[in-house]
């Protein structure tokens, strides 16, 4: 192995790579699709639809409606009094003896003015029960404030008729509302929401996967395009076939490297001067310095068990779409802890969640989910990343013989028969 | 002796189908050395062999009296036949880095390649990408990447195909530079005019086995025909013809003949003018490598035919 060669390939990948203008467009975009993700859904919760939704109201109870259209009234001149526009709810009484069907019927009518008919009823144990019909019954904001609404009537209501004085009925409406701190390794505490979490989480995990897809892809087509420009016979008369296969993962590699550095400073420089009041909308230790350190352990180590992979892919494959046949296992694998972030969130110490992480194949991207979604114990991360480097050095053995018999072969991609016997091959 | 290249015995083959057999050859310094054969003789398998592209079944193959392993960088320089360089580089850039791989520094691979760009006329090109450039330019980029760095041994496989008579001329003049400047080559055609003006020494291979190799003159000399044509300005003199030669043919003033072993051209000419001939042309019908390729391998047809 002659590190003058290598480095000349390190450094002619490298340059390539980072001269591309896609290097620079994944550099921007990145940082920007992140803040989106935690913004958005934010200002989406925030944003109050200018929209008035009319709703009529079917009330088989005969108190309810009333009351709701009086709570609106009330609620709109407090609003007003605010320069708050307030939930924009327009009640509206049916005419009389006309079937609730014809509203209905109405509200899936795409000019109707009506936009959800909601129907209270009484049955016959003295519950009070009722359905919302909906042109657009996903706006979980327009349901819920509408059970808000009801249940506080139904409340009210129900005091009012059992004689309970105002001040026993304002003291029972109290709520108790559960705030939740995680409590990390050495008892440090901090807030955080569902949301935040999962938003961090999916993103951390998300973006895992797409540089190690992403980068692996790239050496994929290098080694692709080296092939069919022939160039690399000419490589081949200068270097061995392993020193170009490392000086392309470590030349790609580090054009990761330095994207995820140029994002930490990014980051840095955020918080540090926090323009925009940037971080208001984060709070402290929402992440922590060893996830940063332990993203780069599984990026660089996933990458090169996966770049193993990927030039042996790309040194038997000539044609795009021969490619991407092949791709589309590993891509579910990689993604596989995006798919069941849910269940990873719930218990991210499940017995088999725990062993999935250990394996070579998920253990990048799932056990990078797991840290930064909890305290992992410390013998699970060593052994993960241990386990994964021994993986490392077999598939760089394994994809490294594929790929010397396979950079030169031209005409038919080889039968995985074919493949077996280059490996058993001296 | 000067070895450069000693091949020993070496054979490949693909399967059941053998594609290189036996071969030995030897190649001494400062020469040019040619690779004959038809397509498909097994040319390239064996170029890649002494590259260390292919490891050969059987037999060794040393260079320097080394083992290919133990070469140095930038000892070698290769055209491989399959011709191409990464096509979204520049031309500067893919030349120093074929130079920096067979190691020279950054610098001194930069300044090289300027050099070498201006000695093919493409210094304008410098900064354009190989695949803004014509076929023949990305050739010219292609050789220089075999010959720019000095090595001590380049293999040209088909060094010419493809090009103008310009540009076969200009390659021409570079590799024949390359070799005074102590570089010994190695290349790989079936332009048998290009070989013969080029070559010392030739080995012809068919179907994987060396059929001829020697000196060009040499092979002439033993697989050449000795036709000769001589016209008369008067009268043909009389003389025991068929004791110098063969194949006589008499027309009106004219005679072709072949001369047999051991007669010389010389004694033939003093034989007619003590008999008083007078001789107004003598042509020797020196037959091309050309000829002799074309006998050499119909015979090697003809004979495994029966």
């Amino acid at each position: 192995m002659k590190i003058k060669r290598l480095n000349a390939v390190i450094k002619r990948e490298f340059k390539e790579r980072v001269m591309k203008k896609s290097f620079l467009i994944f550099t921007l975009l990145t940082p920007l699709l992140f803040g989106a993700l935690m913004i958005v859904p934010s200002l989406l919760w925030m944003v109050k639809s200018e929209k008035i939704n009319k709703i009529v109201v079917f009330d088989r109870t005969g108190f309810m409606v009333k009351e709701l259209i009086d709570q609106q009234q009330k609620d709109d001149e407090r609003n007003a009094e605010k320069g708050d526009p307030g939930s924009p709810i327009e009640y509206i009484r049916p005419i009389e003896k006309t079937e609730i069907k014809n509203y209905i019927d109405q509200v899936g009518n795409e000019k109707g003015e009506i936009d959800g008919v909601l129907e209270i009823k009484s049955e016959e144990n003295g519950e009070i029960t009722s359905t919302f019909y909906g042109k657009n019954i996903s706006n979980i904001k327009l349901v819920s404030t509408l059970e808000k609404k009801l249940n506080s009537l139904l409340l009210n209501y129900l005091l009012k008729k059992n004689n309970i004085s105002e001040k026993v009925a304002e003291e029972l409406k109290q709520k108790v509302e559960i705030k939740a701190v995680k409590v990390e390794k050495g008892g440090k505490t901090k807030e955080s929401s569902f949301l935040k979490e999962y938003l961090k989480t999916f993103f951390v995990s998300m973006l895992l996967y797409m540089l190690i897809i992403g980068y692996g892809q790239t050496l994929m087509r290098g080694v692709m395009e080296e092939k069919s420009s022939r160039v690399v016979e000419l490589l081949l008369s200068s270097l061995k076939p392993s020193e170009l296969l490392l000086g392309k993962v470590l030349g790609i590699a580090s054009v990761g490297l330095l994207q995820y550095i140029i994002w930490i400073v990014c980051g840095a420089i955020l918080f540090l001067f926090n323009p925009l009041n940037f971080t208001s909308t984060l709070d402290k230790g929402y992440i922590k310095p060893e996830e940063i350190s332990l993203f780069l352990v599984f990026f660089v180590l996933g990458f090169f068990f996966y770049a193993s992979v990927f030039a042996a892919m790309g040194s038997i494959c000539s044609t795009d779409q021969e490619v991407q046949q092949l791709t589309l296992p590993i891509v579910l694998i990689l993604i596989f802890p995006v798919l069941i972030l849910g269940m990873i969130l719930q218990n991210p110490n499940a017995l088999w969640i725990v062993v999935l992480s250990l394996i070579p194949l998920f253990s990048p991207t799932l056990m990078m989910t797991r840290i930064s979604i909890m305290s992992v114990p410390l013998w699970q991360t060593i052994s993960s990343i241990v386990i994964l480097a021994l993986g490392v050095v077999f598939m760089a053995w394994l994809g490294g013989k594929i790929y010397r018999t396979g950079i030169l072969m031209t005409g038919k991609r080889p039968t995985i028969f074919e493949i077996i016997r280059w490996l058993k091959a001296e | 002796m000067n070895d450069v290249l000693n091949i020993r015995n070496v054979s490949k083959s693909f399967g059941d189908k053998f594609a290189v057999k036996n071969v030995s050859l030897d190649v001494e310094g400062d020469q040019i050395f040619g690779l004959l054969g038809p397509n498909g003789a097994g040319k390239t398998t064996l170029i890649r062999m002494i590259m260390g592209i292919y490891l050969p079944d059987s037999g060794t193959i040393s260079i320097f009296r080394k083992n290919l392993s133990q070469v140095v960088d930038g000892e070698l320089g290769y055209l491989p036949e399959e011709r191409g360089l990464y096509p979204k580089m520049k031309c500067i850039d893919i030349l120093s880095f074929f130079l920096e791989l067979n190691g020279n520094s950054h610098k001194k691979a930069k300044k090289k390649a300027l050099e070498g760009l201006e000695k093919v006329g493409l210094k304008n090109w410098a900064e354009k990408k190989v695949e803004e450039l014509s076929k023949g330019m990305q050739q010219k980029i292609q050789l220089l990447a075999a010959l720019n760095h000095n090595p001590k041994l380049a293999i040209l496989d088909e060094p010419f195909s493809g090009l103008d008579p310009v540009n076969v001329e200009l390659f021409k003049e570079i590799i024949k530079e390359a070799r005074n400047n102590g570089t010994t080559v190695v290349l790989s055609s079936h332009q048998m005019e290009l070989v013969e003006q080029m070559c010392q020494k030739i080995a012809l291979i068919n179907k994987g086995e060396i059929v001829l190799y020697g000196e060009v003159g040499e092979i002439r000399r033993n697989y050449g025909s000795k036709e000769v044509r001589i016209e008369f300005g008067s009268s043909i003199p009389e003389l025991d013809y068929d004791y110098y030669a063969e194949n006589l043919k008499k027309e009106a003033g004219s005679l072709t003949l072949s001369l047999k072993k051991d007669i010389s051209h010389k004694l033939l000419i003093e034989k007619i003018w003590e008999k008083g001939g007078e001789i107004v042309k003598f042509e020797v019908e020196n037959s091309s490598l050309h000829d002799i390729f074309v006998k050499v391998v119909k015979g090697e047809e003809r004979v495994n035919e029966n």
